[in-house]
């Protein structure tokens, strides 16, 4: 089996830190070689660690890279389906938004893929306004158009909130965020209102991690207390077991991206931890794997760079 | 009444496009005046965040009213507005717009002003396609509106030469869009125009143009009247580009009314005399002119739908009024005063009759100068040619002989007075050399002290040092302010001659930094040293540091920084050899403090009486007291001074071993630095080969030139033991015997035999070198048919 990291060569220095005790460390950091060439943007695992899902330029199109055997697949080429895409937890299916231009406004499709047998099913055709879509415990899609979240089944049938079983979602709004909870809607905004980017529930669904714009990131409990401030990070992730948050330290000088760096911190606040540490590589957007045993991002101009971890905890 | 009501039914119908429904983003940059990732114009206080917030606001309020949703980066310029560009770009993401579009001004040498679109992606393949049509449709609009001098829509793969994604502001966007450069902020007259709401607003409705277009929307009803009033003769000082009518000088407090409707602008004093109503309905209107001291004015224009109809205005001074004085300068208040060289200028509101402006111009007492105008004979200035007396009050009077081009007067004298400084003069207030100093290094560095700082622009020239062939020679040149005294140092750039005359000329025009000159020159003349030294036995020539200690380890250093005192070996700075001795002091006390430098070899250095020790120091004014110090065979310890230090360059500082204290033997163990109330309290001493049994002193004669006669010297010392010098001048090349016998005219030894160069030759003859006993030698020089012979001595 030629692995894909026969042909990846080190772009960086390891980057290592003197402190034997820290509990996450990067063993290596690479560049992994997509064939063909080019820009590829916003890495990120599925149910494994095997496979890299990515996308190009502006989000047209989905691809995947087998770590191992170098395999390169196009799971589909659908304009802006790369932007903000969802696996079914056993990761064997993804739902997207496809986008369109009529006389400059926007009209979306909501589609999934069986990764497997390749089966496209059309969820939704040619509206506006519609959300990416999210995937609830039950494997159902469920997406937001306008003020309204809708629900379907896996024979597109649009069904009640109410009805959805013990699952818990968050929506953007303009304002603020929606916050469903088993079937009912709230609204969360325990800052004030403002733009909540990069929101996500932590993984036991307890914790709520958004960036307010303009104002920092923060992690909160469901009712919006405060359970900690980030500062300045961007992009933050949840790791799988809930016990980090990676995230971005980016600069630009108003025209361009002058500096990135993937940081960690442990989801107490207590321990804070740089990953990149290049002059000239600018890492954005980290995802975890997993397992936890490696961190994806891409570099500002477009090349998906590889973070080994070695845990110690 | 009529015709104001068809105007409002009109002004209300105007939108009646429709972007419902439609979700646009606006970006108008970066907030919080941050210098990063904002850009200053400092000639017209022009902050592109504050412009592109102000277009970006207006953007808003127009498409608005056509019913689009619309939504901004940002709404003010505070810091929190400062928002990083994965920010923009994810909050644009997440609101799921139809387009985005960013607006900014552009900037790069002063002298350009085109419109530029730019759209992520090559020139001819944008990422979305959209784009292209959109910045196309935009770069029309703008170009039409601001009236610049070209336009483009470049992608930015293309524009910024990367062949990739380059603008933070597209990356990972997903929707299509386009950033604005609309003008260029540094292009002084733009720069103005940005200063003024409605040009702002002008643009945003160009741009609004775009959207209605890209959107497949009908255009607005209503047109635009909009223009620029300019005087029609006096021109700008800054660049202009003369095509687009901006050499003329805008006008400002424009009042311009458009009738029907008697709709009134009233234009702002920031240099743009721009004007603009918008809304207004198609039809023929007509334009009334007005400002302060020009002459009222009219056009007609015809408006068009979704147009702008430019009715641009030059306007005529009006001639018949008096012309005033706006401002003078200096201005003082009770008690100020002024410097002695000071410049006056008077403004006024209207350029001037030069003749007779100049003409009624007098100052009391009276000051020799010259009148000279700028600013389109608006501004008088006067330039005195001498400086004015000190502690005197002058009056300046322009009397109501003062014309416009116009030929009308001033409607009274105008008159100001101001009071001269105590100081008009840069005095000298003391230098190194002084004048007629003789014994002056050959390495020397000068250094004149002022009653105030030097303006370092009039150094070059007012420091000439001379030759005594009256020769300039090279100086490195230093200026430098300690408590308010004004230093200028100096040094040859390379080794003066002995035993000469130079010439150190402080010239006139060397001034302060209030441009107060010396007004007269000042010569300082000076000796180099007259003697040239051989080297004796050298007990340390520095090339290491041996067993030399740190002051701080002697117990007889006092009031001294132990962590900087301290003695080394440089390469950098050395007599002879690769190295020289290095001793750093810091004093901590005011005074008192004594910096012991201990050589624990202690190296004997005999006990002639006759002999010399000395060691070359390099001086460095420091009017610190230089001591040497030694011992005896008991350890006597005895001190010596040597001099103040109020030399600079390397100086052979000599005492006579009989001014060594004890008996016997002596050893040399320290140099000693005390402290004076003048001293500089820290410092750094250099010296080399310290030495004794000094071959001194041979007089010394010119050695560039040659000699007339041949002559043969007396040996010195003499008598001697172990080394003495015979010297000799060969007035022309000839071949040279130098021989040494005994009393008895046997040939004992022969030093030279060879042809020689005209000119000085000396040879150091050691007693060792040919095993003479003491007794009576003669040495004898034969030079062609010259030979002469002279006697020594030997003393064992």
């Amino acid at each position: 089996m030629k692995s894909v990291f026969v042909q990846i060569f080190m772009l960086f220095l390891v980057f290592q830190f003197v402190t034997t005790a820290q509990p996450i460390k990067v063993k290596e950091s690479k560049e992994i070689i997509i064939p063909g060439g080019g820009e590829h943007y916003f890495p990120r695992f599925a149910s494994n660690d095997s496979t890299i899902y990515f996308t190009r330029a502006y989000y047209d199109g989905i691809e995947s890279i087998n770590l191992f055997s170098n395999e390169l697949k196009t799971i589909t080429s659908d304009p802006g389906s790369g932007f903000d895409y969802q696996f079914t937890g056993n990761g064997g299916k993804v739902f997207y938004r496809t986008d369109k231009y009529v006389n400059g406004k926007k009209y979306s499709d909501i589609k999934s893929i069986n990764l497997q047998t390749k089966q496209i099913e059309l969820i939704e055709s040619g509206k506006r306004n519609l959300s990416a879509p999210k995937i609830l415990k039950s494997g159902n899609c469920i997406f937001k158009q306008d003020a309204d979240i809708t629900v379907n089944n896996k024979q597109k049938q649009t069904m009640q909130l109410n009805i959805i079983p013990q699952d818990t979602m968050l929506f953007y709004s303009d304002n603020n965020l929606i916050l469903l909870i088993d079937g009912q809607k709230r609204v969360f905004d325990p800052l004030g209102e403002g733009s909540y980017l990069w929101s996500s529930l932590s993984p036991d669904k307890s914790k709520i991690l958004f960036t307010l714009m303009g104002k920092g990131t923060y992690v909160t409990d469901l009712e919006g207390k405060v359970l900690l401030d980030l500062g300045y990070a961007n992009a933050p992730q949840w790791s799988p077991d809930g016990k980090w948050i990676a995230y971005m330290e980016d600069k630009d000088d108003g025209e361009k991206i002058i500096s990135s760096e993937i940081m960690l911190l442990s989801s107490d606040g207590k321990e804070k931890l740089q990953l990149t540490d290049s002059k000239t590589i600018h890492e954005q957007f980290p995802e975890w794997s997993p397992s936890m045993n490696a961190i994806v991002c891409h570099s500002a101009d477009g090349k998906i760079i590889y973070l080994s971890l070695e845990k110690n905890y | 009444m009529k015709k104001l009501i068809l105007f409002l039914i009109l002004a209300n119908s105007i939108f009646g496009q429709d972007l419902s429904g439609t979700k646009i983003y606006i970006n108008p940059g970066h907030g919080g005046l941050d210098p990063a990732n904002d850009r200053y114009v400092p000639q017209t206080g022009f902050w592109e965040s504050v412009s592109n917030l102000d277009k970006g606001l207006a953007l808003r309020g127009i498409l608005l009213q056509v019913n689009a949703t619309v939504y901004m980066s940002r709404v003010a310029n505070t810091d929190a507005d400062d928002l990083p560009l994965s920010q923009i770009v994810a909050d644009c993401n997440a609101k799921n717009v139809d387009y985005f579009h960013a607006i900014h001004s552009n900037g790069y040498d002063g002298k350009s002003n085109y419109t530029l679109l730019l759209f992520q992606g090559r020139d001819a393949a944008p990422t979305y396609p959209p784009s292209l049509t959109m910045a196309n449709y935009v770069a029309d609009e703008v170009f039409k509106a601001n009236r610049t001098t070209a336009k483009y829509s470049r992608g930015d793969f293309d524009f910024y030469g990367t062949g990739q994604a380059y603008l933070g502001v597209f990356k990972n966007l997903n929707v299509p869009g386009t950033l604005s450069e609309g003008e260029f902020h540094d292009y002084i007259p733009e720069s103005w125009r940005l200063m003024n709401a409605s040009y702002k607003k002008h643009e945003a409705w160009a741009i609004a143009r775009g959207f209605l277009k890209y959107f497949s929307q009908p255009g607005f009803q209503t047109g635009i009247v909009a223009g620029l009033a300019r005087d029609l003769y006096k021109t700008v000082s800054y660049y202009a580009i003369a095509s687009k009518g901006d050499t003329k000088v805008p006008v400002n407090n424009l009042k311009v009314t458009l009738q029907p409707g008697n709709r009134v602008y009233q234009g702002d004093m920031l240099n743009n005399g721009f004007f603009m109503f918008d809304s207004v309905a198609p039809g023929s209107y007509k334009l009334i002119f007005e400002a302060p001291d020009y002459v009222k004015d009219s056009s007609t224009v015809v408006v068009v739908a979704n147009q702008t109809v430019f009715s641009d205005k030059s306007m005529l001074y009006d001639s018949t009024i008096a012309p005033t004085i706006l401002s003078h300068v200096p201005v003082t208040n009770p008690g100020d005063s002024v410097a002695s060289t000071a410049v006056i200028k008077i403004n006024f509101d209207k350029p001037m009759s030069t003749s007779a402006t100049a003409s009624a111009f007098t100052i009391t007492p009276s000051v020799q100068g010259t009148l000279s105008w700028e600013n389109q004979n608006m501004t008088l200035t006067f330039t005195p040619s001498v400086t004015y007396e000190k502690l005197t009050t002058y009056t300046v009077t322009v009397s109501t002989g003062a014309k416009s081009v116009s030929n009308v007067s001033i409607a009274e004298p105008y008159s100001f007075t101001f009071t001269t400084k105590s100081r008009n003069r840069l005095n000298l207030l003391s230098s190194y050399p002084v004048n007629n100093q003789e014994e002056i290094s050959t390495t020397f560095f000068g250094r004149a002290r002022f009653d105030a700082a030097i303006l370092s622009q009039s150094v070059s020239g007012n420091i000439s040092l001379y030759s005594p062939q009256n020769v300039l020679v090279p100086l490195s040149i230093v200026t430098s302010i300690d408590n308010g005294i004004g230093i200028i140092s100096f040094q040859p750039q390379s080794s003066l001659v002995i035993n000469s005359t130079y010439r150190l000329v402080i010239g006139e025009t060397l001034k302060d930094m209030e441009g107060i000159p010396t007004a007269v020159k000042d010569t300082i003349v000076f000796k180099t040293v007259s003697e040239k030294y051989l080297s004796g036995t050298i007990i340390d020539s520095f090339e290491v540091v041996g067993q030399w200690k740190n002051p701080g380890l002697n117990p007889g250093s006092i009031g001294i920084d132990s962590a900087k005192s301290m003695v080394n070996v440089t390469m950098s700075v050395k007599y002879s050899g690769t190295k020289g001795g290095r001793l750093a002091y810091v004093f901590t006390q005011a005074n008192g403090g004594v910096c012991q430098f201990f050589d624990a070899a202690k190296p004997a250095i005999g006990s002639s009486v006759s002999s010399e020790f000395g060691i070359w120091v390099k001086g460095d004014l420091s009017y610190n007291i230089l001591e040497y110090w030694f011992n005896d065979e008991s350890n006597t310890n005895s001190e010596v001074m040597v001099d103040t230090i109020n030399w600079s360059g390397w100086m052979l500082k000599r005492i006579p071993i009989s001014s060594i204290g004890g008996s016997g033997q002596k050893y040399f163990n320290s140099i000693i630095v005390k402290q004076t109330p003048d001293g500089t309290k820290s410092s750094i001493l250099y010296v080399d080969d310290a030495q004794y049994d000094i071959l001194l002193p041979v007089e010394e004669q010119k050695e560039n030139l040659t000699p007339e006669s041949l002559t043969l010297y007396q040996n010195y010392p003499n008598p001697f033991n172990p080394e003495t010098i015979i010297s000799y001048q060969l007035p022309q090349d000839n071949f040279v015997t130098l021989k040494l016998f005994d009393v008895l005219g046997n040939e004992v030894a022969t030093f030279i035999n060879e042809f020689q160069q005209a000119g000085r030759h000396d040879y150091k003859l050691g007693t060792t070198n040919y095993k003479l006993t003491s007794g009576v030698y003669f040495y004898q020089l034969q030079a062609g048919t010259f030979t002469q012979t002279k006697k020594m001595v030997v003393l064992k």
